[in-house]
This record gives structure tokens, C-alpha cells and sequence, in this order.
């Protein structure tokens, strides 16, 4: 009996165990070692014992995952920065698939006119937006908890959310002759709001039988390219895809740590985007070749994202996945053939 | 110049000595006689010097440092200082002035212990690529010759480019003028710190005025500390230093531009701006990261940086000099996640994409971007709820503030071009802290997490007394670039006979004086009048530059002869 006891000394002396050294655990570690007959049998039960009382400390910390319910469609969706753009074409996709849908934006007056739209354009009326004459701007957190507390009341439980909200300033010049404002509100919108909209999104989910995806979209400069004459923005938005990194796509990520399982962020990349994010830039002879031969309309951006983003909770899955429009294989045929064959030339822009 | 070419009409000399067979190096006594027969044993004492080091750094350094060279030191200088006090006038014999006297001369010597050992180690590495060559070259006086013609370039062309670089360095030389961002405590303190006793005028910031004023009242103490210890050329290069501060928010437009102001005003020009402001907030989840934490993550980290980059680039871009910018990376830079500190990783990673599009966007101007990398410091940032696990774990990685900054400020201070890279943590440093993990446990925490180093006061002054030596680290990362480009050239040049000889077939000759240059050259470097930081810093160039010649060189010749072989 004396081999046992040593190793099982060693064990509770362990870090892993001095990390869930509640009494409870320690008692538990005991009773299935000491039981254990010769020192191979212990290393096996010591292992057995671990893992019991790791599934313990799960089960106990989150028990929401024991009434984990599926997710079927139709799904909540709540985009932030709905009113135009990309955000404006998902809200209308998710529509189209019979899905509830939530948009905000920081102006009152074009988040009605979205609306309205919306519900004209699709003929559908399950899409709402917070109280009319109340602003949603991401920056500051009591309007994202209003956001929420909103969602919970009109449809108990949100999906899917995507941090689409985003901003260049609409201005394209070097850093250094950027106004000030314009700087601040591109990183304030890009990473403090996002960041807010995402901790309020856990938040929101981790409490929610069906869990959650987060949806964070990326931008120019994420894969850590320079972006000259819009600094800013690429900073933003390569810190989004960090963020979402820390919080998910890796093994020793944030949410595993904390055993949140039922929420999981994913990244998504529109790629280029015929918004006036991306057309207010094209003032240069290289961009107006790329916005040409690489930009897409918002709408067909949205036809292809939107059944990639419902596939994941329709398959249940709960890996942290990047959806991306724009591959680089197909930027690189594109490029091919608008050098080989002159496709696309003049497309939006009249070059040369 | 003089000294440089001084030293190498000696250096042609001692290797005819040496080659006429003797077993060990020394410098032949017909031509340095008074330096041998009088410094003889300081020769021996200025190589220890060099290897003595390895102890030195791996116990706490700052510490027990100056005992412990002043030992050795000491029994050797005694037999010196018996042989002054005995041959000295009778009017130097009151105690104070016998002191002051022998300290000078002590002083002396060691500066030319330092520059004889080198210039032996240099010497020796020389002498052992070249004997290798005598060695293989099989007694063939073609081949023999071909060594010495190579040598001989190579010495002209170290020469050369050792000399530029010293021209370099003394016409790059006086006071910067620096300003650094959330300078009050932590790495910014000890950079500012740093910048100042460099003889450089500074400027701290700081978000609270009094902390503003109390940073700036002890810099001054230790500026008016450093001018009285210091004697001759020190104390002239001190005599611009100086420091001064203002209350500044970085996230704050007005106030930055405020600083920009005061700067150009106070100043007159800006040489150096660095972005060290950050902050962040503990270890925890994003769940429990309040709005205003986040919000002032973001905006002292990303919008500060970016603000202040602005305002720099701003300013700098009307001076006929331009100027540098350095923004400070952190954990997450390099884009591995950073859980528990996601806020904080992710404002790094951008800054770091930031500075790929500033490079871009500057690239004509004569604004430098540079990232300056300080590694893991024990500051409040890092250890601000860190685990007992963690604080293990700084034991073998983490370094106090004021080592990271006397690094990386004399890189910081002859910076060029732009889109530079200073890191504290190099290659060579993650590996000796690897290697030595088992003897860097309870450096700065014991098993219980607590604190065993000394507080900032204590360690300054300490500190103070060992400022002038250079560390083991900073000698190997010396050494082991020229070392590595001598292995290399080394064994191109063992290839190269190997092969010539197998293959039967003679090569090209001006194939070898190309490649054998280069190999001596890292070692007669000529840059031996010029202090440590700023040899290491040549010699990094140096070697990055021959390098490229090199591995040319092998490409261009070695091909023909590695086909013949097979």
C-alpha cells in the first residue's frame, strides 16, 4: 500500500489539483485511489480521478449545458450597424430566410428608413428595431445593454449577433493628415464598441439554453497587411481579429478557460464591398483597379454569407470558424483574368 | 581614425610573430613593448573581465555585481598600487589624494584592459580562421598565398568599414531630444531615465501633474547624481542633459497636440518620440471588464498611440532632420491570442498593423517608424494580478525595467532609416533564460509569489555603480553574430579546400580573397576605439552586411566545384 499513497501524495500535491483544491475534490481524488490495488492500476485510477473531477467542476460551473436545447431555425438575428451597406443586405438575406431580425445604428432617422425598407423590399415584418427616438451607438455600453434588454423582451433569446458596425471616418488620406475626430471615432466604433458588443453578447448568451454565435467581421489590414491612407482602420480591425482569437479560435482561449461552451465567435469577411466604406477611397489609379476587379456588390456578398452563417447553428456545430467571401484563391483568378483577358475592366470606375 | 590605424599596422605584426610559430597569442614585444612589460597582468585581468560575465548574470545582477568584480580586481591592482606608493613624490602620499590618483589610474586601465582584450579576442579569432586555412591549404604556398592576400583585404576592408562607422557615430553624436509618452513610472521612467544620463533632453508626460512633478524632481536627482560621479568626457556629455514634463492624456486631442507644442517650444526640435503610454487593467475575463476599463484600454493603448504617431509624424515631417518614432509592442503584437488580457493584446496587434501601413505612408519622408519590443518587465502592467504560477515564470523571462532600458535606449538613440525592430528579447537572451531556467528559480519571486527584489531606490543605486560595465548578455550578443559569421567563413573557406583539392581541379583564384576578407574583417573590426553598445552595434551591421556578400560569394563560386565533387 505504501507505492499508492506516495504517488497519491504527489498527486494532490500537484498543481492541477492545488488549482481545483476544494475540499469536495480532494476527498473524491482519495476515495478512487487509494481503492486502487498495485501502482499501475493507481496511475490509471489517479488519471480516471483527475478527469472525474474535472467533468465535476465543469458540470457544476456552467449548468446550463445539461438543459442545452438545439437550435432551430427560425433564428434571432441582431446586427448592429444595420441601416446601409453590408449590414443592410444581411439584415434583408436573413429575411428573405424567414429568420427574426433586430438592426440598430447611431441615427434614428436612417434606422427607420432601413425599416421600412426592409419590410417593404421583402414583405416580411419580423425585423424591429430598439424604441424608436433611441439611439444604439456601440461605443457607449448603456446603449448596448439597452440593445439587449430590448432583444430579451421581443424575442426572449438572440441567435446569432454580428458585430457589423464599423467605420473608415468615409475619409481616405496618410495618418498624418487625419483630423483627429475622425481617428478617435474609427477606433472607438472598430474596437471599443465591438469589443462592448461582444462582452454583452456573451453575456447574453451564456445564460441562453440555445447558447449563441457571434459573428465578428474583419476588414482590410486583419490578416496584418499594411493599409496606407487608412491606418486606422486597419489597426481596428486587425485588433477585432485578435480579439475574437483570444476569446475563441485557439485552444487556450478565454471563453475554455471559463468554460462558457455554448457561445462560440466566429470571424467573417466580406472581402471588398461596394460600400461607401470602400468607394469614398477610390480616388487613386491602383484602388480603382482593385475596387474593379475585386469588389462585389453588398447583395451578393450577403447571398453567399448568410446560408454559410445559418448552416453553423443549423449543423450544430461549435468550432470557431472564419467565413470568408473573399478567398484568396478566387482574388487571384480574378486579378488573372482581369490581366489576361481585360474582365471586369471599368466595372465601377472608369479607369485610366 | 587615428587609433584605428594605430592598431592595425600592429595587427600585421603580431600575426607575422605568431606565424613564425609560437603556441599562444600575444602582442609581439618589439612593437607594444611598454604595454606588455608594464599592463601585463591586465591583460590577463581585462580577457576575465569578459569571461567572468556568465556568474555575473545569472545571479541577480544588480545586486552583488559590484562586489564581486571589484574582488578580483583588487588583488591584482594591489601589487600595482604598492609599486605607485612606493615610486610616488612624498606630496601625493596624504590618503585623499593617494585615493583620488589611484582611482585615475585604476580608471585608466581598465579602459585599456578593455581594448587589449578585445583586440586579443578579435586577434585570436583571426588567427584561428587563418590557421585552419595554413592547415588545410597542406603546405601549398599558392594556396598560402592566396591567405595572405585575403587577409590583407580583409583588414583594409574592416578598416574601412570600421571607420566609417566610427566617423558615422561621432558625426551622429550629442544630445537628442526625446519625448516620452506615460513616462512617470514602470519601463517609460527607466527609458526617460536613461535617455537622460545619455546625455539626451527629455521630455516625461504623464496623465496626473504631481506625478509629472515628482518623475521630474527625481530624474533631476539623478542627472545632478550622475554629472558629480562623472569626470571628463562623461560629464561634458552630460552637460546638455536635462528634463522636463507636462501633464498629458494621450487619448486626449488637445492635449496632445498641447505636448507637441510644448515640445517644439521647449526643445525646438523633436528627435525621438516614443509610445509608451499603455495600460492594462489586470488579468481577467472580457465579462468582467467594466465599459470604462475597456474604454480606457482603447484609448490609451490604440487611440494614444495613434494620436501621438499623428502629432510626431506631424512635427517631424517640417524638421530638415525628420525624426523617429517608436511605438511600444506588448503581449499579442506578434497575433498569438492573449487570454485574460484580450483588450489589451488585441490594441497591441493592431499598433502592430498600424506600423506596417505607417511604414508604408512614410516611406519617402524622412520620419522613421520603429517598433521597440521590451520583453516581459516587471512593472505594475504585468504584475497586477498575476498567479503564483505566473510569478514563476517571470523568474526565468521577466527583467527589471532599468535593464531593459539600458539596452534598448543606445539602439533607440542611433536608430535609422525606418520600419526598425528593437527588441530586448532576442534569440540569444530567450535562450540563455531557457538554458539557465533551473538557475533563474527565485530570481525575483519565491514559491510563495512574493517580491524578493530590492525596491526601485535600492536597485538605482546599486545600479548606478554597475551602469558603466557592460553584461554578459550584452557582450554575447557582441560576440555571437561575429562568431557565427566566423564559423561560417570558416567553414566556406575548409569547403573550398576541401572540394578544390578532392575535386583535383583548381578554381578561379580570386575566388578566396573574396570569401577570406570577410571572414577576418568581423574580427579586426576596427571599431575599437568606440564604446561596448555602440561596437555591438556596429558589429550587428557589420555582419549583416558581409553576410550578404558572402553567401553570394559561396553561391557564385562554390557551385562548379560542389558539381565536380559529385
Amino acid at each position: 500500500m505504501a507505492v499508492p499513497t506516495a504517488s497519491l501524495q504527489s498527486f494532490t500535491k500537484s498543481p492541477l489539483c492545488s488549482l481545483l483544491s476544494t475540499t469536495k475534490f480532494n476527498s473524491l481524488c482519495v476515495s478512487s485511489a487509494v481503492v486502487s490495488p498495485s501502482p499501475t492500476f493507481c496511475l490509471k485510477s489517479k488519471y480516471n480521478s483527475f478527469r472525474f473531477c474535472a467533468a465535476v467542476v465543469k458540470a457544476s460551473s456552467s449548468p446550463q449545458t445539461n438543459r442545452m436545447e438545439p437550435m432551430v431555425p427560425p433564428y434571432n438575428v441582431l446586427i448592429t450597424g444595420g441601416s446601409k451597406g453590408i449590414g443592410y443586405a444581411l439584415a434583408k438575406e436573413f429575411l428573405k430566410g424567414g429568420d427574426n431580425v433586430i438592426i440598430c445604428s447611431r441615427s434614428d432617422e436612417r434606422v427607420v428608413s432601413a425599416l421600412d425598407r426592409l419590410r417593404v423590399e421583402t414583405g416580411k415584418q419580423h425585423v424591429w428595431i430598439p424604441m424608436q427616438g433611441t439611439k444604439c451607438d456601440v461605443r457607449e455600453g448603456e446603449n448596448v445593454k439597452s440593445l439587449v434588454a430590448f432583444a430579451k423582451q421581443k424575442l426572449k433569446y438572440i441567435d446569432i449577433w454580428i458585430n457589423n458596425a464599423g467605420s473608415n471616418a468615409y475619409s481616405f488620406k496618410p495618418l498624418a493628415e487625419a483630423s483627429d475626430e475622425d481617428l478617435i471615432q474609427v477606433v472607438a466604433t472598430n474596437t471599443l464598441g465591438l469589443m462592448i458588443c461582444c462582452r454583452e453578447a456573451i453575456n447574453l448568451m451564456q445564460n441562453q439554453p440555445r447558447g449563441g454565435h457571434i459573428f465578428n467581421i474583419d476588414g482590410a489590414g486583419s490578416d496584418g497587411r499594411p493599409t496606407p491612407r487608412f491606418a486606422a482602420y486597419g489597426a481596428t480591425k486587425r485588433s477585432v481579429v485578435h480579439l475574437t482569437k483570444s476569446l475563441q479560435a485557439c485552444t487556450l482561449a478565454e471563453l475554455e478557460m471559463q468554460h462558457v461552451k455554448n457561445v462560440i465567435v466566429h470571424n467573417l469577411s466580406p472581402g471588398m464591398v461596394t460600400t461607401d466604406l470602400l468607394m469614398s477611397g477610390a480616388n487613386t489609379k491602383q484602388a480603382k483597379f482593385f475596387i474593379n476587379v475585386l469588389a462585389e456588390p453588398a447583395d451578393v456578398v450577403a447571398e453567399y454569407l448568410v446560408p454559410n452563417i445559418r448552416s453553423i447553428p443549423t449543423n450544430g456545430s461549435t468550432k470557431a470558424t472564419y467565413i470568408r467571401f473573399l478567398t484568396g484563391l478566387k482574388a487571384y483568378t480574378q486579378i488573372f483574368s482581369r490581366i489576361a483577358f481585360g474582365a471586369r475592366r471599368n466595372r465601377y470606375f472608369l479607369e485610366d | 581614425m587615428d587609433m584605428v590605424a594605430k592598431v592595425h599596422v600592429s595587427t600585421l605584426v603580431c600575426h607575422h610573430y605568431y606565424n613564425r610559430g609560437s603556441g599562444h597569442l600575444s602582442p609581439p614585444r618589439n612593437v607594444v613593448r611598454r604595454v606588455v612589460t608594464t599592463w601585463d597582468p591586465l591583460i590577463v585581468k581585462g580577457r576575465r573581465r569578459i569571461v567572468v560575465q556568465p556568474c555575473r548574470s545569472f545571479k541577480s545582477e544588480d545586486v552583488d555585481e559590484y562586489v564581486k568584480v571589484k574582488e578580483p580586481v583588487n588583488k591584482l591592482v594591489g601589487a600595482i598600487r604598492s609599486a605607485v606608493w612606493s615610486c610616488s613624490k612624498p606630496s601625493l602620499r596624504t590618503e585623499n589624494k593617494y585615493r583620488e590618483a589611484i582611482e585615475k589610474l585604476e580608471e585608466r586601465l581598465f579602459l585599456l584592459a578593455l581594448y587589449v582584450g578585445r583586440y586579443i579576442i578579435t586577434m585570436m579569432s583571426t588567427g584561428v580562421v587563418m590557421f585552419v586555412g595554413f592547415q588545410l591549404s597542406g603546405g601549398d604556398s599558392q594556396m598560402n598565398e592566396l591567405i595572405w592576400y585575403s587577409w590583407v583585404g580583409g583588414i583594409i576592408i574592416g578598416t574601412m568599414i570600421g571607420s566609417n562607422l566610427v566617423l558615422d557615430e561621432v558625426a551622429r553624436a550629442g544630445p537628442r531630444n526625446v519625448v516620452i509618452t506615460g513616462s512617470t513610472r514602470g519601463l517609460g521612467k527607466a527609458l526617460a531615465r536613461e535617455f537622460l544620463l545619455s546625455g539626451d533632453r527629455v521630455i516625461v508626460t504623464s496623465r496626473s501633474p504631481e506625478s509629472v512633478d515628482l518623475t521630474i524632481k527625481e530624474l533631476e536627482e539623478n542627472l545632478k547624481q550622475a554629472v558629480n560621479a562623472a569626470t571628463g568626457s562623461a560629464g561634458k556629455k552630460l552637460a546638455h542633459a536635462k528634463v522636463v514634463g507636462m501633464a498629458c492624456d494621450v487619448s486626449e486631442p488637445v492635449d496632445v497636440r498641447k505636448l507637441g507644442k510644448f515640445a517644439a517650444d521647449e526643445l525646438g526640435y523633436i528627435d525621438i518620440w516614443v509610445n509608451n503610454a499603455g495600460t492594462n487593467k489586470g488579468f481577467r475575463p472580457l465579462l468582467q471588464f467594466t465599459d470604462n476599463d475597456i474604454q480606457e484600454i482603447v484609448s490609451t493603448n490604440l487611440i494614444g498611440s495613434i494620436l501621438c504617431t499623428k502629432e510626431a509624424i506631424q512635427i517631424m515631417k517640417t524638421q530638415s532632420k525628420g525624426g523617429h518614432v517608436f511605438n511600444m509592442d506588448g503581449a499579442g503584437s506578434g497575433g498569438s491570442s492573449t487570454p485574460l488580457t484580450a483588450v489589451y493584446g488585441s490594441t497591441k496587434c493592431g499598433l502592430r498593423q498600424l506600423q506596417s501601413s505607417l511604414l508604408k505612408e512614410c516611406k519617402r519622408s524622412k520620419v522613421g517608424v520603429h517598433t521597440a519590443s521590451p520583453g516581459m518587465v516587471l512593472t505594475d502592467l504585468l504584475l497586477s494580478g498575476s498567479t503564483i504560477q505566473n510569478r514563476q515564470m517571470f523568474n526565468i523571462i521577466c527583467e527589471h525595467p532599468e535593464t531593459v532600458a539600458r539596452t534598448l535606449v543606445p539602439r533607440m538613440r542611433i536608430v535609422k532609416g525606418s520600419g526598425r525592430a528593437i527588441n530586448y528579447l532576442t534569440p540569444p537572451r530567450i535562450l540563455i533564460a531557457l538554458v539557465t531556467a533551473w538557475l533563474r528559480r527565485g530570481r525575483w519571486f519565491d514559491d510563495q509569489g512574493r517580491a524578493l527584489y530590492a525596491a526601485e531606490a535600492d536597485r538605482l543605486r546599486n545600479w548606478a555603480e554597475s551602469r558603466t560595465r557592460f553584461s554578459f548578455t550584452d557582450a554575447m550578443e557582441m560576440y555571437t553574430e561575429s562568431t557565427w559569421i566566423s564559423v561560417f567563413s570558416l567553414s566556406v573557406v575548409c569547403a573550398f579546400i576541401i572540394l578544390s583539392s578532392t575535386g583535383g581541379e583548381k578554381l578561379p583564384s580570386p575566388s578566396l580573397p573574396l570569401l577570406l576578407p570577410y571572414s577576418s574583417k568581423d574580427a579586426s573590426g576596427g571599431a575599437d576605439s568606440v564604446s561596448a553598445e555602440e561596437e555591438n552595434f556596429n558589429r550587428q551591421t557589420v555582419a549583416s552586411t558581409s553576410w550578404d556578400v558572402e553567401v553570394k560569394t559561396l553561391n557564385l563560386k562554390s557551385y562548379p566545384s560542389l558539381l565536380l565533387t559529385i
